[in-house]
């Protein structure tokens, strides 16, 4: 347990390295806030769309931090940095926990500014609402991170790595119910959706921070948000400590 | 101009070297076509949009082609960083063919990558209006000319990377939705800033004329459609001197 713990203050002291990153995200989501979610909060015929929208915001926001800083692994192994960690005294499974919770905790961190902006202009600062909100975007970030993990094992190739999240962060982001509600949804976008994390998520939170929004989008009963994404979550853990393991022994990185 | 079309295909050839990010950006504008628009499809204000993916198409479009154009910077950054401009200085021909060729090969990048894009156009569209058509063809050649300039300036401003990323970034959200690619210009009328920028901003002026080719929408102004060659050609200006200044530093 060591091991996973001295990862993830490895990974939480690497915040300066990403300040420009966060600032350029950070700015990207302030324009979709004051500019995309108004513009079209007025063109659309769903009511209350800009509270919808915001919610959505942060979730797609929280996805594509978690993608990026997870994916620093690969930019390791390819630094050499990979056969250092696996000859420090640790077992497999703490590298996939330090670096999925590090990464989590990571990104979760660097979003909380914009959570509160979230929770500032929906009018919901209680403590309950913060602390429901910080939980579920932890378990989803741990998720994407093992995910992340486990692609990054069995891939090895920053170039086949770099092509599928950039397709995968784009199409995942649109096929959730990120920027609109499912019942808006064609029938053939339905089912992708609904198996997408982002949008149990997304409907999550809308479920704690507004109710209101939440009631029409089809995503009832709300527990069942939460249940897939602790499940998300542990099974994207389990499958990265085995398909890291099996992956790695034997053959180092390459 | 045998060295500046030498230059102009080294750059072309070059573009596959990136084929993951284009595969990524491909993959980014046919989702926000095939996927956003048509979902926004059926929400939209139809007094508003009559018909969404037929709006965006268009602005997509023109997102297609500054967002290629735009990746010449990408390759002039990692050159400065590794020095390989001293070996492009060295190489014979004059310094004004090396720095047309890099704008040239840029703009043949956008063009290439908006083929498909434009074949797409059409498909969904229906056929256009030639004259207008023919207007919007040279505004993309514009536009391509301008955004490879002006990435290869942005390149040449620093050799952080950090600090470029960031100014593409701001760029990239500025051109992106201060502009009439996902809504129109009736929709951003009580938004000052948005409006100005919007108005002369090239990708709207493109996205505009595209539109009016196949009769949706109003025919950019005048003053808009004036602006895309003076912007063109102060963009080229700039992005040469501030590419010499880079290399000879």
């Amino acid at each position: 347990m060591k091991g996973a713990v001295f990862l993830i203050e490895r990974e939480l002291s690497k915040a300066k390295r990403y300040k420009f990153f966060i600032a350029m995200r950070f700015t990207w989501f302030a324009v979709q806030v004051a500019v995309f979610g108004v513009v079209m909060s007025r063109m659309v015929t769903i009511s209350r769309f800009y509270d919808f929208y915001l919610v959505g915001v942060y979730s797609s926001i929280l996805f594509t931090l978690s993608v990026f800083i997870s994916y620093e692994i690969l930019e390791e192994a390819e630094d050499g940095l990979f056969e250092y960690f696996l000859s420090l005294p640790m077992g497999r499974w703490e590298f996939v926990m330090g670096r999925s919770v590090g990464c989590a905790i990571s990104s979760l961190t660097y979003t909380i500014p914009m959570l509160l902006l979230v929770l500032l202009l929906l009018g919901n600062l209680n403590p309950f609402s913060v602390a429901l909100a910080l939980l579920s975007s932890l378990l989803f970030a741990i998720g994407i991170s093992g995910i992340v993990i486990t692609f990054v094992s069995l891939v090895k190739s920053s170039d086949v790595s770099d092509i599928i999240f950039g397709a995968v962060d784009a199409i995942l982001v649109r096929l959730s119910t990120a920027m609109y509600p499912l019942s808006a949804m064609p029938s053939y976008y339905k089912l992708p959706s609904i198996a997408n994390p982002i949008t149990h998520l997304a409907e999550f939170l809308r479920y704690i921070l507004s109710p209101d929004i939440f009631s029409y989008t089809c995503f009832e009963p709300p527990g069942s948000a939460i249940a897939f994404l602790l499940g998300f979550s542990v099974s994207a853990f389990m499958i990265g400590i085995l398909v890291f393991e099996r992956k790695v022994e034997g053959g180092g990185w390459r | 101009m045998s060295q500046i079309l030498k230059v102009a295909m080294r750059d072309l050839n070059r573009m596959w070297k990136y084929r993951w990010w284009l595969a990524g950006l491909v993959a980014m504008n046919l989702s926000d076509l095939f996927i956003m628009a048509t979902i926004f499809n059926g929400v939209i204000n139809r007094a508003v949009i009559p018909n969404y993916i037929k709006f965006v198409a268009p602005g997509i479009t023109a997102i297609a082609i500054f967002a290629s154009s735009f990746s010449i910077g990408r390759e002039v950054m990692i050159e400065i960083r590794r020095d390989v401009h001293h070996y492009l200085l060295s190489l014979p021909m004059r310094r004004y063919e090396l720095l047309i060729g890099r704008c040239l090969g840029g703009t043949i990048r956008g063009l290439v990558y908006a083929i498909p894009f434009i074949i797409l156009l059409l498909a969904i569209e229906g056929f256009p209006n030639a004259e207008i058509f023919t207007i919007a063809v040279i505004s993309i050649v514009l536009l391509a000319f301008s955004m490879s300039s002006l990435g290869i300036a942005l390149s040449s401003i620093s050799k952080q990377m950090d600090v470029q990323a960031t100014m593409r970034s701001l760029l990239y959200f500025i051109l992106f939705f201060f502009s009439t690619v996902f809504y129109p210009s009736r929709a951003i009328g009580q938004f000052t800033v948005i409006r100005l920028i919007s108005f002369y901003n090239p990708v709207s002026v493109v996205a505009d004329l595209l539109r009016a080719s196949f009769g949706e929408g109003m025919m950019p102004t005048t003053d808009q459609l004036a602006s895309l060659p003076v912007f063109s050609a102060l963009m080229s200006a700039i992005g040469m001197l501030l590419y010499m200044k880079a290399m000879t530093k």
